[in-house]
């Protein structure tokens, strides 16, 4: 059964955005019929295919409107293609706005559009602690013709918070297996100067402090003393120049890469021995599964039920977030 | 403790190994891309039968 599918998502935005153009180009490959319905060009889109169908949103600033009305452009360009291209399924990204601008595309459209709705992680764990925004979350989810989170502990937290009368079905996220898979990239470990002896430590990122990234620092001062090694720092954020500035402090500034933001993360996974995710909060840890994919062991924090139900298992060593910064702080030397 | 595990993990190339290769593993069955794929298109199957989810 071929399907004529609309995709909304926030095209630039970590793993959401990622898991959702993947998606659509393996339903491509499977013969459906795709159609992005977003602001921009999904970044991961690098590819032409017959039936992948781009349609830009555009949001325009009229004086009359204080601030542009990115969900009433988007609902608006919903219920056109719905309605031109005889949509059967609407796939939208974040309960909001995304399924609430696809109820308002369904009802303009007059057509019998399925909306399945998944959930990432902000939309229920940022926006549902905000009274203002709880009655149109539950809106959005209830009124979903189906719908879906990332992980065991992200369906249990929405129920928690938002308590929708609607049953919601756990599907993780996935990677391309064809771009993450353990290459030879040992040429990067003389571009970077990593010597034969060292070993390679990275953390991915978007460095918001909800990472943790200066217990990473810290984990790797103390990593660093007992062996040669070098930790590579992948992303970008607003804590990059007080976590830079930790390891100047700290004297560890020459074993300390900052990369920045990275398109070949295989590649560096390739030449990476170890893994460090520290996060305090991680709805499912995207990063994990990719590192995974190419064969690099994982210490992370003991952060969900996902990551305690799903990843448990000798590929992955949990520590305990609190005891971990207890720890730090001390300082101690192992 | 998490240095303490990095250096019990990284001075231990078997132990490594095994790490890796059950990395490796569980990548590629559990959460590999036509397992959820799978999944996602049963979804819309279902959603267009107007079934409840199971």
């Amino acid at each position: 059964m071929k399907l004529k599918i609309g995709i909304t998502c926030y095209p630039t935005v970590g793993g959401s955005g990622v898991v959702a153009t993947e998606l659509g180009k393996m339903l491509a490959e499977k013969g459906h019929e795709i159609h992005f319905i977003s602001s921009s060009i999904p970044f991961r889109l690098n590819k032409m295919y017959c039936n992948i169908f781009y349609h830009q949103v555009e949001v325009n600033s009229y004086s009359v409107f204080q601030y542009p009305p990115y969900d009433l452009a988007l609902a608006s360009k919903m219920a056109d293609v719905v309605k031109r291209e005889k949509l059967d399924i609407l796939h939208v990204h974040y309960a909001i706005p995304h399924a609430v601008c696809a109820i308002l595309a369904k009802q303009m459209s007059g057509n019998e559009v399925k909306i399945v709705t998944t959930l990432h992680g902000t939309d229920i764990t940022v926006l549902g602690h905000d009274p203002s925004l709880t009655n149109l979350i539950k809106f959005g989810i209830e009124q979903s013709d189906v719908v879906t989170g990332v992980s065991n502990s992200l369906v249990q937290q929405t129920h928690e918070l938002i308590a929708p009368d609607k049953e919601i079905k756990t599907v993780y996220n996935f990677i391309d297996e064809r771009e993450y898979h353990k290459s030879n990239s040992d040429y990067l470990k003389d571009e970077y100067g990593i010597r034969e002896d060292e070993k390679v430590i990275i953390h991915v990122s978007n460095f918001r402090s909800v990472k943790r990234v200066k217990d990473v620092i810290q984990a790797f001062y103390l990593t660093q003393k007992k062996m040669p090694a070098k930790l590579l720092l992948v992303g970008d954020g607003p804590e990059v120049t007080t976590v830079l500035k930790l390891a100047k402090d700290l004297g560890i500034d020459d074993s300390v890469l900052f990369l920045g933001k990275q398109d070949n993360l295989a590649e560096l996974y390739s030449i990476s021995d170890l893994i460090f995710l520290l996060s305090e909060k991680e709805s499912f840890g995207l990063v994990l599964l990719e590192a995974m994919a190419c064969g690099v062991p994982c210490i992370g924090t003991n952060i969900g039920e996902f990551l305690k139900s799903s990843l448990m298992g000798r590929q992955v060593i949990f520590v305990n977030w609190e005891m971990s910064k207890w720890l730090l702080k001390k300082r101690l030397d192992f | 403790m998490v240095a303490e595990k990095a250096i019990g993990l990284l001075s231990d190339p078997i132990l490594h190994k095994r790490f890796s290769e059950a990395a490796l593993e569980r990548a590629n069955t559990e959460f590999h891309s036509d397992t959820i794929m799978s999944e996602y298109e049963a979804i819309y199957i279902q959603a267009l039968e107007g079934k409840s989810m199971e």
